[in-house]
């Protein structure tokens, strides 16, 4: 009967201490995945990638984003309204989510995955895209104003991001030059706006065949863009102050620049700066 | 008998004794682990912290720079914060978001001319984000108020 006994308490002892070995292994496992901030990594991942997404379609802008970081090995799977991240090739977990809010406005378009390298995030018009290395149609639009002997031509790419901007930024033009007249230019001229390297910088192309004409028009635009891009072509960033800020300079000496004078506006600093 | 129904009784005792320690055991290491994954899921959010508020700031950016904005005459260009009186309605908040999320909107005028309400689904409170709009009507821009419950 001690023998019998004996066997219980052991059998019920192990049983016990198999229990809380398989507690404690869980809990090691999860510990280990925890501190290796991998869980951390993929759930701040889904949360801020569907944060971008509300915030897009919050913009009422074209808004071109590129992700400014990686995670090595890690997927973003988007489902109807819902992020997740996970190493690449597995199933989503059910924890690594985050909730973005959809809108009967937007089309949403995303590959199956979308790799978690610097992925690139488009708002144009209604449509927003995400994936990687996604490039806008490149399509050029021309408009030409001004007086007709001047023969200003300004071309903006209709297709790009910031099509808006652009458009509304050569309607600056426009209008400051009507209002400042351009007595001094006298040939042909074309300003050509452009996206510059997917970045928030985007530059004015200027052809010209007279070296003091060109610094001329320079000059003039110089004077009256800071002022028009703020109160005509207000541009969205992530302060809540007016915020266009402007760095003009003159490109001549980078090194993609063969031929002409080129301008270049750069937006987004914190205060406008002005280079010639 | 009576020697044998003694032991009996003691094996008894003991394995209830045993049954009721391993329960013991297995409840205490259960809430255990319990507090231990609650714990772990509260460092985990804590790491990747949103701050209060901004998920509601995103809707509500949602409404005034696009769903409600008004546009620039003659163009689509939204004007944002300003909100175009004939855009308060149902339908507009319905094509804002999709079907099940609940939302009221109540946009006031300070000369108190304009009162709208609108609303789609259900909201889960009766708390009110307060935003200070600028009102495009027919007859001009006016400040007004945008309350929204979400």
């Amino acid at each position: 009967m001690r023998k019998r006994g004996g066997i219980g308490l052991n059998y019920y002892a192990m049983l016990g201490l198999a229990l809380v070995a398989i507690f404690l292994i869980i809990m090691y496992d999860i510990s280990d995945s925890v501190m290796s901030k991998e869980i951390p990594e993929n759930i701040y991942l889904a949360r801020d990638t569907a944060l971008l997404i509300d915030t897009l379609q919050a913009t009422p802008n074209d808004v071109f984003y590129t992700y400014p970081a990686h995670f090595d090995s890690r997927q973003i799977t988007i489902n109807q309204s819902i992020v997740q991240t996970t190493r690449l090739g597995e199933r989503p977990a059910a924890n690594e989510k985050h909730w973005f809010k959809p809108s009967n406005m937007f089309q949403l378009i995303y590959p199956n995955t979308i790799p978690a390298y610097y992925f690139d995030m488009y708002k144009l018009g209604n449509v927003i895209t995400i994936g990687s290395n996604i490039d806008p149609v490149d399509t050029v639009s021309e408009e030409t104003f001004l007086r007709a002997d001047t023969k200003i031509k300004v071309t903006y790419d209709s297709s790009s991001l910031q099509k808006t901007l652009l458009k509304s930024f050569s309607e600056n033009i426009k209008a400051a030059m009507q209002d400042q007249g351009l007595e001094t230019v006298t040939s042909q001229e074309t300003i050509e706006l452009r996206i510059q390297n997917k970045a928030d910088k985007f530059t004015i192309y200027y052809s010209q065949v007279n070296q003091q004409e060109t610094k001329t028009l320079a000059n003039k635009i110089r004077t009256f863009v800071p002022e028009n891009i703020f109160t005509r072509a207000p541009i969205p960033t992530e302060s809540t102050k007016p915020l266009v800020i402007i760095d003009f300079k003159d490109l001549s000496s980078l090194e993609d620049v063969t031929e002409n004078k080129r301008l270049a506006v750069r937006v987004g600093a914190a205060f406008a700066k002005v280079y010639i | 008998m009576k020697i044998i129904g003694k032991k009996g009784s003691s094996d008894a005792y003991t394995q209830t004794t045993q049954t009721i320690h391993l329960s013991k055991i297995l409840i205490i290491s259960l809430v255990l682990f319990l507090i231990f994954i609650i714990a772990v899921l509260g460092y985990i959010d804590s790491l990747a912290p949103i701050p209060v508020d901004l998920e509601e700031d995103l809707v509500i950016a949602r409404l005034t720079n696009v769903c409600l904005a008004a546009t620039y005459p003659g163009t689509d260009t939204m004007q944002q914060n300003i909100i175009d009186v004939d855009k308060v309605t149902k339908e507009s908040l319905d094509s804002c978001f999709v079907d099940d999320f609940g939302l009221t909107v109540r946009l006031t005028s300070n000369d108190d001319k304009i009162n709208l309400y609108t609303s789609v689904g259900s909201t889960a409170t009766n708390q009110y984000f307060v935003r200070y709009v600028l009102i495009k009507t027919p007859d001009g821009i006016i400040p007004g108020v945008l309350k929204v419950s979400l």
